[in-house]
C-alpha cells in the first residue's frame, strides 16, 4: 500500500516536472502547427473574412506550374546536394579518423561553417562569386575558362547554390559520422589487414557496414533539413534568376508573407509537413528509444 | 595502425589542408577584406597584400548605427532565450533521468516529433497570432519561438549529463536531511556545470545565427544582427554601401561566435561529438 502510494507521488512528481516543456512545445508548436492545417483549408489572409475552402487552396496549388517549377528544383536540390554532403561527409570523417597532428584545432576548423549566419554566408560567397571582383571568377580565368555569372544564370544557379549549401552542411555530417567511426576498435581493422584486405576492402567490408545504420540516420536528418532549407538560398539568390532556385520554402514565404495568400501557404506547409513525417517518422521513434526509454527494470 | 609511407602522410595531410581551407577560406577572405580598402576589394585581380585600414570598421560606426542596435538586441534575444531553455528543460530533464515510472519516457515521443516540425510551418499561423497578441515585432516573440525550438535538444543534452551521475550523490545528501529539490540545487545542479555550459553554447549558437524566424517574425522593431546584415547587403547594387562596411558587420557579427569556439575547443568539440553520439 505504501508502496503504491510513493509510485503515484514519483509519478505526479515526473510529470509536474515535465509540465513546463510540453506546455511550451505544445503552445508554440503543436498548436500553431494543427492551426496551420485548418488554415490550409481555409481562404485566410489578413483583413477578409474567413471561410473554409476544403481543399481548394491544394487544387489551387497542384494547378500552379510555378509550384511544380519549385518541386522540381527542390527535388533536383535536395537530391543533388545530400548525395555530395554524405559524400564528401564520409570522406573528411575518414579522413579525420586517421588522427592528425593538432586533431582538436583541425575538428574545430572544419566546423567553422556552422558558426556562420546564412545572410553572413551569403554575403560571402555572393562576393566570391561575383562576376567583376569575385575570387572565383579570378581562378577561373587563370585555369584559362570564361567567367561566369555563377548566381545569375539559369542553367548555373541552382548547381552553385546547391554548392555553398553543401558547404555549410558538411559540419554536420561529419558531427554524426567522426564520432560513430572512431569507436571502432582499432583490432577490427588489424584483423582484416591480417586476412589481407585491401585498405577499400577495409572500406566496404569492415567500415561501411559498421558505419551503415549512422550513416542512414544522418541521411534521413540531412534530407529533411535540406528539404525546408530558405536561409542561405534566400540570401544567395532570393530564388532567382526567374525562379530557377526556388525551393519550396521559398514559394511558401512568396505565397504567405508576399501575396498573404496565408491558406495556399499553410497549404504548401503541409505538404512539408507530410514529407518529413514520411522521411523521419521511423526515425523518431527510434531516437527516443535510444535515449529516453531506460533499461527494462523488473 | 600499421607505418604509413611518407607519401600515404604526405597525401593525407594534403587532403587535410584542402578540407580546412575550403571550410574556412571564406570565411578569412570575409574577415580579412573587412579590412581593406573598396580600392582593393574592387579589383578583379585579387590583392593579397594591402595596407590594412579601419575605414570599414569607422564608416560601420558612423553610417550605421542601427547595426549595433539590431547586435544588441540579438544578445537580448540570446540570453532571455538560453535562459528560459535551461528554466524549463533543466526539471524535464532530471524528470527523464532520475524519475523512471511509467509512461514519462512516451513523453519524449512528443518532445523529439515535435521538434522535427519544419520551422516555416509554425511562422504562417503565428504571424496572425503574434499580431492579435501585440507581440509581433517584439523580442518576446523571437525568444517563446527560439525557447520551443530548441529545448528538446537542451532536454537531451541535459538528461545524459545527469545520466553520467551516480545519484547515490543524491541519496548520500538526503540522507544528510536535505529535500530532494535541496539536493537538486546543491548537489546535482554544481556537477552539472558542464552540461549546462555545454547547452548554453548550442542553443546561443543557434539563436545567435538565426535567420527564417527573424526574417519572418519581425519588421523594423525587433530586428535581429542576421536579419540586418541581409539588408545592408541588398543595399549594395545601389551604391548605399560598400562591400567593405558589410564584411566589418558581418565580422562583428561572428566574432562573439568564433572566439567562444577558439575558448572553449576543447570542451566544445568534445561536447558536439558526444551529444552527436548520444543523439
Amino acid at each position: 500500500m505504501a508502496l503504491t502510494h510513493l509510485g503515484t507521488r514519483k509519478t505526479l512528481a515526473a510529470y509536474a516536472l515535465l509540465v513546463p516543456v510540453l506546455l511550451l512545445l505544445t503552445l508554440i508548436i503543436l498548436i500553431p502547427s494543427l492551426w496551420a492545417a485548418a488554415m490550409s483549408l481555409t481562404n485566410y489572409r489578413l483583413g477578409q473574412a474567413l471561410r473554409y475552402v476544403g481543399l481548394d487552396n491544394y487544387r489551387i496549388i497542384f494547378s500552379d506550374p510555378q509550384f511544380w517549377r519549385s518541386a522540381v528544383v527542390t527535388l533536383k536540390f535536395v537530391v543533388a546536394s545530400v548525395a555530395l554532403q554524405m559524400l564528401l561527409g564520409l570522406g573528411i570523417s575518414l579522413l579525420l579518423a586517421a588522427q592528425f597532428f593538432g586533431q582538436r584545432l583541425w575538428i574545430a576548423l572544419i566546423l567553422v561553417p556552422v558558426a556562420v549566419t546564412p545572410s553572413v554566408s551569403g554575403t560571402m560567397w555572393r562576393y566570391l562569386l561575383d562576376f567583376n571582383i569575385g575570387p572565383i571568377n579570378y581562378i577561373v580565368q587563370q585555369f584559362g575558362f570564361e567567367r561566369q555569372m555563377w548566381l545569375a544564370s539559369e542553367t548555373l544557379a541552382l548547381w552553385v547554390v546547391v554548392l555553398v549549401y553543401v558547404w555549410e552542411s558538411i559540419p554536420y555530417v561529419f558531427l554524426f559520422l567522426y564520432p560513430a567511426r572512431i569507436t571502432f576498435p582499432h583490432s577490427m581493422y588489424e584483423a582484416a589487414r591480417i586476412d589481407g584486405a585491401s585498405p577499400f576492402q577495409c572500406f566496404r567490408y569492415v567500415t561501411m557496414p559498421q558505419l551503415k545504420p549512422v550513416f542512414l540516420v544522418a541521411m534521413v536528418f540531412r534530407t529533411i533539413f535540406a528539404f525546408r532549407t530558405f536561409g542561405l538560398v534566400w540570401n544567395l539568390t532570393e530564388g532567382g534568376p526567374i525562379g530557377a532556385t526556388e525551393i519550396l520554402a521559398i514559394y511558401l514565404y512568396r505565397q504567405g508573407f508576399k501575396y498573404w495568400r496565408f491558406g495556399s501557404a499553410a497549404a504548401v506547409a503541409i505538404l512539408l509537413l507530410a514529407f518529413t513525417v514520411a522521411v523521419s517518422g521511423y526515425q523518431i521513434r527510434t531516437m527516443q528509444q535510444s535515449v529516453f526509454v531506460f533499461e527494462k527494470r523488473k | 595502425m600499421p607505418a604509413r609511407s611518407v607519401k600515404q602522410r604526405f597525401l593525407m595531410w594534403a587532403a587535410l589542408l584542402v578540407v580546412v581551407f575550403a571550410a574556412c577560406g571564406p570565411i578569412v577572405v570575409a574577415i580579412l577584406s573587412s579590412f581593406k580598402l573598396e580600392r582593393d576589394i574592387f579589383t578583379f585581380v585579387p590583392k593579397l597584400i594591402v595596407e590594412p585600414t579601419l575605414e570599414n570598421y569607422q564608416a560601420l560606426v558612423r553610417d550605421w548605427p542601427q547595426f549595433f542596435v539590431t547586435l544588441r538586441r540579438s544578445m537580448f534575444v540570446t540570453i532571455c532565450s538560453a535562459f528560459v531553455i535551461l528554466v524549463v528543460s533543466l526539471p524535464a530533464a532530471y524528470a527523464y533521468s532520475r524519475l523512471q515510472v511509467r509512461g514519462v519516457s512516451t513523453t519524449a515521443l512528443f518532445l523529439i516529433g515535435v521538434r522535427m516540425i519544419p520551422p516555416i510551418i509554425i511562422t504562417i499561423p503565428l504571424y496572425p497570432l503574434f499580431r492579435g497578441l501585440g507581440i509581433t515585432d517584439t523580442p518576446v516573440a523571437l525568444i517563446l519561438v527560439y525557447s520551443a525550438f530548441e529545448v528538446s535538444l537542451s532536454v537531451m543534452l541535459l538528461k545524459t549529463f545527469i545520466d553520467g551521475i551516480p545519484p547515490e550523490i543524491e541519496e548520500q545528501a538526503s540522507i544528510d536531511g536535505c529535500s530532494r529539490f535541496q539536493a537538486f540545487i546543491r548537489v546535482l545542479l554544481p556537477l552539472l556545470a558542464p552540461g549546462i555550459i555545454a547547452v548554453i553554447l548550442m542553443v546561443s549558437m543557434f539563436t545567435w545565427n538565426d535567420f527564417v524566424f527573424a526574417f519572418l517574425l519581425t519588421g523594423t522593431s525587433a530586428k535581429t544582427a542576421p536579419v540586418m546584415i541581409g539588408e545592408m547587403r541588398g543595399l549594395i547594387g545601389q551604391g548605399a554601401i560598400t562591400w567593405g562596411t558589410i564584411f566589418a558587420a558581418a565580422t562583428v557579427q561572428m566574432l562573439p561566435i568564433l572566439t567562444l569556439i577558439w575558448i572553449a575547443q576543447k570542451r566544445l568539440v568534445g561536447g558536439i561529438v558526444m551529444g552527436a553520439v548520444k543523439g
